[in-house]
C-alpha cells in the first residue's frame, strides 16, 4: 500500500478537532461502513475517559477521540472483543501503543484483526492521572485551551505546553504515528484550521474510506519533519531516561530499593497490555509461602519484609513481557505508590528487543521472539567460555 | 546463611552429590562450607565463601549424566544443586530469577546436545528464554557468568563432573552474589 495510498480528508472548519471526529464516527455509523465504534469517551459525564462501544450516532458527542487522559490500553479492549467472532464489524479508534498492544494480542491468539477497522492516529501523548486531574479541572472553565493544547501537540509538539508535560512513556515513544494500522489519520504537521487527512494503509482501510466517500486529501508537507524532530527529541529522551535509570537500578540493592514502595497490589500486571497470561503466576499458590518459611528468611537475612516477593514479581514479568512490552506507560499510571516502572520496563524491554530484533506490533507477520526458535542462534550463550555478549 | 537456598518451595528438590552419606550427615546445615570431595569430612574455615549453584537439570540428558558421574565415582564439587526437571524447555525464567534472588551465587541450565532433546526443540526453547535473562539480569548486577546454559549429553559423566567443577571454581573467585548478602525480594 505503498506510494499512492488513497487519502481521504475531513475538513475541520468552524468545529474542534474532536467535534470533527465526532461527525466522522457520526457518518461511520450512518454510511454502515462499520457496525460500531470504539473510541474513548466521557463515562457518566465525568471527566474519566474511557474506551467505550458505541453504536448509535446519538452517544457520540460524548467521545474524546484526541486528548491526554489515557486511563485504559484499549489495545487490551480490542482483544475483549475480539477474541471470537462477533458477527459484527468495528472501527477501533487507537492510539499507536494500542495498536501496537492488540498487534501483540492477536498473535497470542487473544484477538484478531478479522472483524475491526484500525483507525491509527499521530498521538498527542498522555497525561499523569494527577496532571491529567488538572487538566480536566481547566477544560471546564477554558475548554478553548485546552483545544489549543492539542493543537500545539501537533504543531509543534514541544514537551511542556500550557504547563503540561506528557507521562515519561510518550516522551521517550519511538514511534507516536501509527504503524500496522488499516487507516492512519494524519495530523502532524497538518493544518488543522483546514482538513485532517486521513489515509488508507491496508486494502480494507481504502475499502472503508471509499465506503464514506469523503473528499479527497493529501499527505500533510510538513509531517514529515515533524515526526523527523519528534523521532530525534523522543530518541534523546530516551537515552537520558535509559542512563538515568541504570543509574538508578545498576545493583540488585538498587533495584530492590527502587522498589521498596510496592504494595503488591499487581495493577501494573492488571493494567499492561503485554501480560498475556489467562492465569498469572502470582494469582496461584506457586508463591504462596509456608509461615515458617518467612521464619527461616528472617532467620537467614536478619529482617524479612511484608509483603514478600515484590522484586521478584517485578523481574518475572520484565523477563515474561520484555519481548513484547509497547511502553505505553499504563504501569507507571496505574501505580499507586507513584514507582516510576515504565521508566525501567520501557529501557529493559528495548534492550531485550533489540537483542531479539523484534519491534513489537511492528509486523503481523513477526512472531514472538519466546514462541519460535533457530537451529543455529546465539551459540555465544552456551557453554562455560567468556566470549559470550553481556 | 548460606544452606536456605534449597528450603523454598519450588528450590527444594533432590540434591543429588556423589555421596549420599555426606549429604545426610550434613543436613540441613553447613553445606556450603563443607570442603568437597567424596573423603571430605573435615570443614573448612567458617569464613572461607562456599558457593551455591542450583543447577536445573534435564532428566534424559543431564541428569543421566550427573547419575552417570555418581556410578562412575566422580567426584565434583557439592556446592551444586541439582534441580530435575523433565525438560530445559520448561525452566520458566521465574525459576531462575527466584534461584537468585533466594541467594544463589549462579545457576546453570543444561540439557541435551541440540537435536538430541527428547521433547524434539526444548533446548532450543531454553536458550531463547536464557538468552533474554542475560539481557535482563547483567543490568542489576548480577554478572552474565553467573547463569549459563550447558548441553551435556546422557553418556558425558564425565563431562558433567568436570562442568561442575570449573563452575563452582569460577563462582567461587569472583565471591558470592549480592542477593545472598542481603534480603532483595
Amino acid at each position: 500500500m505503498k506510494g499512492n495510498a488513497m487519502i481521504s480528508c475531513l475538513h475541520t472548519k468552524d468545529r474542534t478537532i474532536n467535534q470533527t471526529l465526532q461527525a466522522f464516527f457520526v457518518q461511520v455509523l450512518e454510511k454502515k461502513a462499520a457496525d460500531a465504534v470504539l473510541v474513548s469517551a466521557q463515562v457518566a459525564d465525568g471527566a474519566s475517559v474511557k474506551p467505550c462501544l458505541i453504536s448509535h450516532p446519538d452517544h457520540m458527542h460524548h467521545t474524546v477521540p484526541l486528548g491526554p487522559a489515557f486511563f485504559v490500553n484499549t489495545g487490551r479492549m480490542v482483544s475483549r472483543l475480539t477474541w471470537k467472532p462477533s458477527g459484527k464489524k468495528t472501527a477501533v479508534w487507537l492510539r499507536p501503543c494500542e495498536i501496537k498492544a492488540f498487534v501483540e494480542l492477536t498473535k497470542l491468539s487473544q484477538a484478531s484483526r478479522d472483524e475491526v477497522i484500525i483507525l491509527g492516529m499521530d498521538c498527542p501523548g498522555a497525561l499523569s492521572r494527577e496532571d491529567y486531574d488538572r487538566f480536566a479541572q481547566q477544560e471546564k472553565t477554558d475548554p478553548v485551551a485546552q483545544e489549543e493544547w492539542i493543537r500545539n501537540r501537533y504543531s509543534d509538539p514541544g514537551n511542556t505546553i500550557a504547563g503540561f508535560t506528557p507521562a515519561r512513556a510518550c516522551q521517550v515513544c519511538d514511534a507516536p504515528w501509527p504503524v500496522n494500522a488499516d487507516v492512519s489519520v494524519l495530523l502532524f504537521g497538518s493544518d488543522l484550521d483546514r482538513t485532517i487527512n486521513l489515509k488508507a494503509d491496508t486494502p480494507k482501510g481504502e475499502a472503508f474510506l471509499s465506503e464514506l466517500q469523503l473528499d479527497e486529501g493529501q499527505k500533510p508537507d510538513t509531517r514529515k519533519s515533524v515526526m523527523q524532530n519528534i523521532g530525534t527529541e523522543n530518541a534523546n529522551a530516551f537515552q537520558a531516561m535509559d542512563a538515568q535509570i541504570q543509574e538508578q537500578t545498576g545493583s540488585m540493592e538498587k533495584l530492590h530499593r527502587f522498589f521498596t514502595a510496592c504494595i503488591n497490589c499487581y495493577n501494573c500486571r492488571n493494567v499492561c497490555p503485554a501480560c498475556y497470561c489467562r492465569e498469572c503466576v502470582f494469582n496461584t499458590d506457586v508463591f504462596v509461602h509456608q509461615p515458617f518459611q518467612y521464619h527461616q528468611w528472617a532467620g537467614k537475612w536478619g529482617q524479612v519484609h511484608l509483603p514478600f516477593d515484590t522484586v521478584f514479581y517485578h523481574m518475572t514479568r520484565m523477563a515474561h513481557i520484555g519481548t513484547t512490552c509497547v511502553g505505553c506507560g499504563q504501569c507507571t499510571l496505574a501505580c499507586p505508590s507513584h514507582i516510576p516502572l515504565a521508566d525501567l520496563f520501557i529501557s529493559v524491554s528495548r534492550n531485550v528487543q533489540a537483542a531479539f530484533g523484534y519491534t513489537p506490533g511492528k509486523d503481523d507477520a513477526d512472531p514472538l521472539p519466546l514462541a519460535v526458535f533457530q537451529e543455529a542462534e546465539f551459540a555465544e550463550i552456551v557453554g562455560m567460555g567468556d566470549g559470550e555478549a553481556t | 546463611m548460606q544452606n536456605d537456598v534449597m528450603s523454598s518451595d519450588v528450590m527444594r528438590n533432590e540434591a543429588l552429590g556423589n555421596d549420599v552419606s555426606d549429604n545426610q550427615a550434613t543436613g540441613n546445615e553447613g553445606t556450603g562450607s563443607r570442603v568437597t570431595g567424596k573423603n571430605s569430612t573435615q570443614r573448612a574455615a567458617p569464613d572461607v565463601f562456599e558457593p551455591v549453584l542450583i543447577a536445573f537439570v534435564c532428566n534424559w540428558c543431564t541428569y543421566t549424566a550427573a547419575d552417570l558421574a555418581g556410578t562412575s565415582r566422580l567426584v565434583y564439587p557439592d556446592n551444586v544443586r541439582l534441580v530435575r526437571v523433565m525438560c530445559t524447555g520448561m525452566v520458566d525464567t521465574q525459576y531462575v530469577i527466584k534461584a537468585f534472588l533466594e541467594g544463589a551465587d549462579a545457576v546453570l541450565v543444561s540439557g541435551c546436545h541440540p537435536g538430541d532433546c527428547h521433547y524434539l526443540n526444548g533446548n532450543y526453547k531454553a536458550r531463547r528464554r536464557i538468552k533474554l535473562l542475560k539481557q535482563i539480569l547483567p543490568r542489576f548486577g548480577i554478572a552474565t557468568q553467573r547463569l549459563r546454559l550447558t548441553w551435556i549429553g546422557a553418556s558425558d559423566g564425565i563431562q558433567f563432573a568436570r562442568t561442575m567443577t570449573e563452575f563452582a571454581a569460577e563462582i567461587k573467585k569472583m565471591g558470592p552474589c549480592q542477593t545472598r548478602l542481603q534480603q532483595v525480594m
